[in-house]
This record gives structure tokens, sequence and C-alpha cells, in this order.
């Protein structure tokens, strides 16, 4: 039996999401993921109104990229009963199922390793065996990233297993979103803490907090405004991505690249500010359309400053690049082979330095990708260097895209500034939707019901790094420990998207 | 009067050669990195401040600490006062004294290892392991290139060998050459320079000197970093007592050693800027290669010598 196939932004009725046995669920779960699909979400989702306390519906989202459609199929479980687990066979599930357990108490029966993903008071693993020395890094870091809890197994230098411990930034954000959304706040309220929700991908998920809204009370903003998202999450994307490469070049010590890209960043996001008064690009977003427009003076400058901008980026990368040290530091440092990226269900950067091409601006295009697509690049060494050189090619993608889209700026056809832009819409009743932006890091998933009284019911959001954690810990494994740190900034994941 | 004022330039260099060093290094990497960078003194003020400040020591820590700490400073202390200045005599001098400034390296080493053991930590061990793991290669490189040392110029103590060693004659200046490059290389590897170590890093997880100290506050710090400064500062006046020539005046002598240890200094820096670090399990190799070329060096003085 077919699910029922979604495809990004498109409303569909919440009766037609299809209802399952849990044992007929996951046997067609499997069938799915053998027939290249991916998995994308698997939640607890409330879709019923006034509901037993016991029963908890789940909801799986599983994706066929190269076709771009998504397959949404719920069922029911009692959180008394022993769920079977998927995770052995599936290891994609593992977070999702540990999530659950730690959320809503269900017992998953064979899951290799229930740990709480949030709990910071949990135990690790301990080895017995008196070779082996365990090193623990954080919650407290040197230099200023979040707070995280790495427990290192070693057998002298080499890594035989990476533990992490997350939760430090538990804040409940999905849940105060939820709860403004069903107290109907001013919209730039809730904006505000959209855009908080992972501080350094403000734009993505105000980009993906707008799509939302639009979707389910079916607006169509103006397609200049389409291009204007479009080049304000590239130009984040440009802007984040040369900070990471900074980060590398920087933990190799290698200080001039290091210096040279942090300047051309704060080039970047300096003409974020000049344009909406923010660095990082908050405050702009609206529904139907943009709190701004630009002008001709915005789009000069912001094409000069590009040009500089790519000169002075394909410079500096060459130079790092082809410097034979930095690539027998980099190359095959970590390696995450592609086996492993697929069945562990990697997004973004690492599924694409391993050979995946997976990014939501071709394979569900939404948006001005529509018109002007991005075709994810790949690599397939799965090392540093891999995911280091795919944000060099990345970089040169947006700023191609955004300037390709500066030439042919569409005109405004209908002027909507005269709308109220921060006002929430009325939505369509009993429906659902599904919303994949792509932010820097990857694919940024959400999953919305709304109920008959128009209100929003539930809302799931799944940040990148969900998925890629488990990539770090698995591409740690067997290389040395002291290519952790180069190793994290070559993934660099987001911890409050992952704690939520 | 003339030997008053060669005793107090000695010690004035002693005391302000090894932070100046490193306020130069800094200061060349700001440069390259195109910042304005940080005074050169500051390495001074750090130390000041540190001297200021309040040592708090681990609760595992006992008597260990206590002794070797200061070991760790004298003996450094004395391995510099082994080596002569340009063409002034050095403070201790006596035959065999290599032998000894040896030992004092690896005293130095060895009480730096067990005080970074005792304060238990999970990274002290680790850059503990490290250190002792390529500290191994080292030794004899430095045993063989004073040995060559010895076969150009007959003489067992320090103080003859680098000052009668004259680097610009005919039939020496290629083993000048490789013993100046072996003992510039060590300059990086003893003072835990970019291609070896990170001085500058902040990732717990891939230091090997900054582990060790990591424990350390206040004025314990202070003595721990300032024997990693002279560390710096003793291979960098042995590279630069090699090429100087023999046959200026010693005031010249004194001038060219400045000069030459401000240009290592630069270069030090440059080589901080250029090179990124190699890899943890590519250490051994950097050290093979000077031990690699202490071994030509002994090749070579047996085909002169036959």
């Amino acid at each position: 039996m077919e699910w029922c196939t979604a495809q990004n932004q498109v409303i569909r009725s919440r009766n037609e999401i299809p209802y399952r046995e849990l044992n007929e669920f996951q046997k067609e779960i499997s069938d799915y993921l053998d027939r290249n699909f991916r998995l994308i979400a698997f939640d607890v989702i409330n879709l019923k109104e006034n509901e037993d306390k016991n029963i908890r519906n789940l909801i799986a989202i599983l994706s066929n990229d190269d076709h771009s459609n998504l397959k949404v199929a719920t069922t029911e479980i009692d959180i008394r009963e022993k769920v079977p687990s998927l995770s052995l066979k599936y290891p994609s599930f593992a977070i999702f199922e540990r999530i659950l357990a730690e959320e809503h108490g269900i017992d998953f029966k064979e899951h290799p390793y229930l740990k709480p993903m949030r709990d910071i008071n949990f135990p690790f693993i301990y080895p017995l065996s008196k070779e082996l020395h365990q090193v623990g890094v954080g919650p407290v870091h040197a230099g200023i990233i979040e707070p995280g809890h790495f427990r290192f197994t070693c057998e002298g230098e080499k890594v035989l297993s990476l533990e992490i411990s997350l939760g430090y930034q538990k804040r409940g954000v999905k849940q105060l979103l939820l709860k403004y959304l069903k107290e109907k706040q001013p919209l730039t309220k809730i904006f505000a803490l959209a855009e908080s929700i992972v501080g350094d991908s403000s734009v993505a998920y105000a980009h993906l907090f707008s799509i939302i809204i639009e979707s389910l009370a079916n607006i169509f903003p103006d397609k200049r405004d389409l291009a204007i998202r479009g080049i304000f999450s590239e130009m984040e994307r440009i802007a984040m991505h040369i900070a990471d490469l900074s980060a590398i070049a920087n933990d190799v010590a290698y200080l001039s690249t290091s210096a040279f890209l942090q300047a051309l960043r704060t080039q970047i996001i300096n003409n974020l500010l000049a344009i909406c008064g923010s660095r990082f690009g908050r405050n702009f977003f609206g529904i139907g359309t943009n709190r701004l427009d630009f002008d001709a003076d915005t789009i000069e400058n912001m094409r000069k400053n590009l040009i500089d901008v790519r000169n002075s980026f394909i410079n500096i990368c060459d130079d790092f690049f082809s410097n034979a040290m930095i690539i027998a530091r980099l190359e095959n440092t970590s390696i995450f082979t592609k086996e492993y990226a697929k069945i562990l269900g990697q997004v973004g950067i690492s599924a694409k330095a391993s050979g995946l091409p997976i990014d939501a601006r071709s394979n569900h295009p939404y948006g001005i990708y529509r018109n002007f697509p991005i075709y994810p690049y790949t690599l397939k060494n799965g090392d540093v260097y891999s995911r280091a050189f795919i944000r060099y090619i990345e970089v040169q993608q947006s700023i191609k895209f955004i300037l390709e889209v500066l030439d042919y700026f569409p005109v405004k056809e209908k002027n909507d500034f005269d709308k109220p832009i921060l006002k929430m819409p009325e939505l369509m009743k009993d429906s659902f939707c599904i919303n994949i932006v792509e932010g820097f890091r990857g694919e940024i998933a959400s999953f919305v019901t709304t109920d008959s009284k128009k209100d929003i019911l539930d809302i799931i959001i799944v940040d990148p790094s969900v998925h890629n954690w488990y990539g770090l810990s698995v591409a740690m494994r067997n290389s040395a420990i002291s290519d952790f740190p180069v190793t994290n900034k070559s993934f660099n994941l987001s911890y409050c998207g992952n704690d939520m | 009067m003339k030997e008053f004022i060669y005793f107090l330039l000695k010690i004035i260099l002693i005391i302000f050669s090894p932070p100046l060093m490193i306020g130069i290094i800094n200061r060349v990497k700001a440069i390259w990195a195109g910042k304005y960078g940080q005074s050169i003194l500051q390495p001074f003020y750090d130390i000041i401040k540190l001297l200021r400040k309040k040592t708090i020591r681990s609760n595992t820590s006992s008597f260990v600490t206590t002794f070797a700490l200061p070991l760790q400073f004298v003996s450094n202390l004395i391995a510099l006062l082994l080596i002569p200045f340009g063409k002034i005599k050095p403070f201790i001098s006596f035959e065999g004294d290599f032998f000894f400034f040896i030992g004092l390296l690896g005293l130095s080493t060895f009480c730096q290892i067990i005080m970074a053991m005792e304060s238990a930590g999970s990274f002290q061990g680790m850059g503990a392991s490290r250190e002792i793991n390529f500290s191994i290669f080292i030794e004899p490189a430095i045993i063989l290139l004073f040995s060559s040392m010895i076969f150009y110029t007959k003489s067992y103590s320090m103080n003859k060998m680098l000052m009668e060693f004259g680097f610009l004659s005919l039939e020496k200046i290629m083993v000048g050459v490789i013993l100046g490059i072996s003992f510039f290389l060590l300059i990086l590897i003893e003072g835990k320079r970019i291609p070896i170590d990170d001085p500058a890093t902040h990732l717990e997880l891939t230091m090997i000197h900054e582990a060790m100290i990591l424990d350390l506050s206040g004025k314990d710090l202070a003595i721990a970093i300032y024997s990693g400064y002279l560390r710096i500062f003793i291979f960098s006046l042995i590279t630069s007592n090699i090429f100087i020539p023999t046959f200026i005046s010693t005031n010249l002598s004194i001038l060219f050693l400045i000069l030459i240890i401000m240009f290592i200094s630069i270069v030090v820096g440059a080589i901080e800027s250029l090179f990124p670090r190699v890899r943890m399990n590519h250490i051994p190799d950097f050290m093979l290669l000077v031990l690699s070329l202490s071994v030509i060096i002994i090749a070579l003085m047996f085909t002169m010598n036959t």
C-alpha cells in the first residue's frame, strides 16, 4: 500500500495521512527505505484533539530525493507497551527513537543504546579493559563554542568510540513556539523566537517559518520577494561557510588563511547589516512579502561587494587547498564513507562530502530555487578535506547564484506594501504541510498540522544536526584523538539545534 | 673592567632575550596575518601578570610539583650557562660538559613530565605521553650533532666546540650548513613551535606542551612558561654560535649574535605563518629528519677522514 505522497510546501488535508497498524507501519517503512527513500523525521505528533493520555500518534516522513516526493503515514502506539525498534536494521532511526523514549517514555525493545538524548546526568559507557582510557572534553570548552560533553574511549592516540552528550542547551523552544502560535502572540515576537531556534542560521529558520505560514494560508508571495529571500539565504550560507573554513584553517594552525577568511566573512555580514540592520539577517522576513525591498543602490553595492569577495576568496582558498602540507593534514582524516552516510541518514555537508547528493534546493525546490536551481556537488572521499572543499565549492555556487538572480531581478508586479506584512493570516483548517529549507548545515524539515478551528495544532522541526551528530561520532572511530577538533569543525554541527 | 661588562651583558641577554624572541615571533605572525599585532614586550607583561596572580594547585598534587617545577627551570638555566655568547666565554665550562648539557635537558623534560602526570588530568597524561614519545628521537640526534663538532674542533667542552667551529672555513661549510639546519629544526622541536605543536592553540586534544602546563596557574605557570622560553633561547644560541665566523673580534661577535638571534626569531615567525601543523602521527617523521641529518654529518665525517 502506498503512503500519502506530499511535496515540499504543498498543503494537503489532514485526513489524507494514511493510518497503519504498528507492524504494518514498520514493514512499510522498511520497504520504502530499501527502495531508495531516506528518513526525514520520525516523531510523535498531535493529530487528534482531546485524545487518550497513553495513546500517541507516531508519524514518519520519508523522502525520495530523485523524484522530489515525500511519503507520510502515521500509526498509533500505547506508551505502556513495548515497541519493536527499527534502529538495528536502520540506524538512522536510532536518534529519533532515543528522543521519543526520553520525551514520551516509549520503550523500544532491542534498541542498542536507549540513552536519553538530552539528559546531561546519564552515565557513559565505561571500558572494562585496563588498556583503554577515557578522555572527557567539555561541557565548558576553550574558545567560543556551545556547551556539550564528548567522552572518548581511546587506545593510546586512537579513538575507539566517541560518545556525545548534549542537552545543555535544551530550552523547550519548539513547545514555546507552539504556545506563542496558539496564544496568537504578535508576529514580530514569533519571528524573533523562530530566528533564535538556531542563532547562526537565523535566516534559514525565518525563511522556514515564513513558508510554513504561507503554505498553510495559501499565500503566494511575489517573485521578487522570493528572489530576495533566496539572496538572503545564500548570503548566510556564504558567511557561515567562510567562517567554517576559517575555523578549519585555524585548527591546523594555518594562521594567515584563517585571518583573511574572517575578514571576508565580516564583509558579507556587514552587507546584510547595511540592508536590514542585523548582521545575521534578522527582522527581515515577513508573511506574504518581506519587510524591505531592494533599491538600485543596494543591488549595485551587493554586486560590487560579492565580486570583490569572490576574487579574494578564490585567491585565498586556491592557496589553502593546494598547499601540500594542508592536503597532508586534512586528507584521509576522519573518513566517513558513503555507506555509513547513507544508513545514518546524513544530510548537508557531511552527506555531500561522502557522495550523497542531498540538497533541498534541488531535491525539494522551493521559492526562487525553482527558477534558479543549485545542484549539489559531491565528493567521494568523506574526509575533512572533502568537507572543507564542498564549502569552497558551495560559496562559489552561492555567489554565482546571487549574481545571476541580481542580473535577472524580477520587477515587483503588485505593490503589496500597503498590506500588513506582520499580521497572522487565516490558515486553512484540518490540513497538514511539510516544509523543507536548506540551511547552511543541511535541510531543515518541518511538519505542521492545523485543527478544525484554523489554529496550528502541532509542529515538528528537525534540524540537520539531529541527523549529523551521530555521523560525527562514527567518523571519529579509529582516527586519532588529536584530529577531533578539526573533524568537529568540518562537521560544524549545532548544539542548540539538536537540543531545541 | 671589560670582563665585568661582558658579564653584565651575558646576564642581560639571558634575562631579556628569551621573552623578546617570543615577542618578535608573535609580531611577525601578526604582520603576516594582516593584523597590527601585540607589543613586542607582551611576553614580559604576561609573565609579570602571572607572577602577581595567586597560585592554585590541583588537589592531587604533592611535593613533586613543589620541587619539579624549580628543578625544571634551574636545569634549563644551567644548560644555558654552558653555552658561549659569540666569543664571550660561558659562565661554566669544563671538559665533556656537552654530556652534562644533554643530561640537563633530559632532566628538565623529565621534571615537566612528572609534574604533568601528577595533576592526574586526562589531558596532562596525554600531553606527557606525547612529549616522552617524541623526545626519544631527539636525544640521539643532539649527541650525534655534538660528536661531529668534536670531530672537527678536537675539543670536548661546549665553549671551545662552538667557538672554534668556523662555519666559513672551506672544509666545514657543508657540515656547517647541515649543523645549522639541524639545530634550527631543534629550535622548532624543543620550543614546541608550529609544525610540531601550536603554542597559541586552545584545543586541549591537540596540545603537547600546552597540555602539560594546563593545570598550573599564577607563579607556577610563569616559571613553566619562562622555562619554555629558555628552551628556545638555548637552541637559538647554539645555532647562532655555529654561524658566527671565527676571525671577527669579540665585540663584533656580540653584534653578530644579536642579529642572528633576531633573524632566527623572524624566520621562526615566518615558518609559523607559512606552514600548518603536521598531523600528530607524522611528528616522528619530522624528528627523524633531524636524526637523519645528524647521521649524514657522521657519514660526511668519515668520508673526510679517509
